[in-house]
């Protein structure tokens, strides 16, 4: 390997501890015979020192008390319920996928509300959904994917 | 740090305030540090570390133990301190230095003090404030937290090769600091 290669993998996977056994072995091998490269990872190791040394830093005293006032106050509502859960997904969509969404959501109301009592397990499944509606907002298909069913119809 | 108990954050997430406490005692230090590290200072630090906690508390409910709450209370963390800063840097202008003095009182570890502490902390925010808080983030990330890059990606929701390309770029600059600057310590 070239210097300019092992100094990428030095500032990065080696100094990381994330390369297999075998190339650490090459670079290694390499640090012993180029003063060059040997000077780099020192260099970085001196760094990553000193910012793996720095103190972890307490919040103040004050911090949980505002925290637990503002919800004890009621500003700060659980969004355990499947409604709050449903208005914050559909603001995030993009509008194209606006209404398909929001069908989408109250099919899954329709069909879930029946037999899912926990909210969990129902907020696990709406996650889930939402990822695979990210998957199509991320071009990967959606609502003009070449299917030639409207996206609505896929799921009523 | 351990994950906490799937119990504790389903008391949690039904309104238990008491479980709610247990859950920001585990996970104060390590918010706030986060916090702290990518906006510079204690003010915006705290006010990133509360958005987190109302954050976590609004959507614990959602949480769905797909990823590990670790992660995820990382992720809402970085957020946070990430939007903080950008907004504070539009307010103020491109540069917006990082504190220069240490606060008295909580924020050195008790075991570890003195002028040679002071130091290295000065040494550690010059480092941090010069880079762009993209690699600010993944740098704190990693060395302060000791994340993997599976890790990092998970939490800043960007690829591997994107996570080693910004600590590259990050150590290569402070390596250049430290350079003309006659040494990092
Ligand atoms: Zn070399």
């Amino acid at each position: 390997m070239r210097c300019k290669k092992i100094r990428e993998l030095i500032l990065t996977d080696h100094i990381d501890g994330e390369l297999s056994g075998d190339i650490s072995e090459k670079i290694e091998k390499h640090l012993a015979s180029c003063p060059g490269c040997r000077k780099v990872k020192e260099e970085a190791m001196d760094i990553a020192a000193s910012l793996r040394s720095s103190a972890r830093i307490d919040p103040p005293e004050t911090l949980w008390k505002g925290i637990k006032e503002a919800i004890e106050e009621g500003r700060i509502p659980h969004e355990n319920d499947l409604l709050s859960g449903i208005r914050d997904f559909l603001v995030v969509r993009r509008p194209v996928l606006v209404s398909a969404a929001a069908a989408f959501a109250i099919a899954a109301v329709v069909l879930l509300k029946s037999y899912v009592y926990d909210p969990l397990v129902l907020n696990t499944y709406m996650e889930q959904q939402m990822d695979f509606l990210d998957y199509l907002d991320n071009g990967n298909g959606g609502a003009d994917g070449d299917t030639g069913i409207p996206f609505e119809d896929l799921f009523l | 740090m351990n994950d906490i108990s799937r119990t504790l954050i389903i008391r949690a997430a039904e309104g238990d305030m008491g479980a709610f406490e247990e859950i920001y005692t585990a996970y104060a230090s390590y918010v706030y540090t986060i916090a702290f590290r990518i906006t510079g200072n204690r003010e915006d630090a705290d006010e990133a570390a509360q958005d987190v906690f109302l954050n976590v508390y609004r959507k614990l409910a959602g949480f769905g133990f797909r990823s590990s709450f670790k992660t995820w209370i990382y992720r809402i963390t970085s957020n946070a301190a990430i939007t903080i800063y950008r907004k504070r840097s539009k307010e103020k202008g491109r540069n917006i230095s990082f504190d220069e003095t240490i606060d008295s009182g909580h924020s050195i570890e008790p075991d570890i003090g003195g002028i040679d502490r002071q130091h290295d902390e000065k040494t550690v925010r010059g480092f941090l404030w010069r880079l762009p808080e993209d690699q600010r983030a993944c740098l704190v990330l990693r060395e302060i937290e000791g994340l993997k890059y599976e890790e990092i990606a998970q939490v800043l929701k960007i690829k591997i090769n994107t996570v080693r390309s910004r600590l590259k770029r990050a150590r290569e600059k402070l390596i250049a600091i430290a350079g003309s600057e006659g040494g990092a310590r």
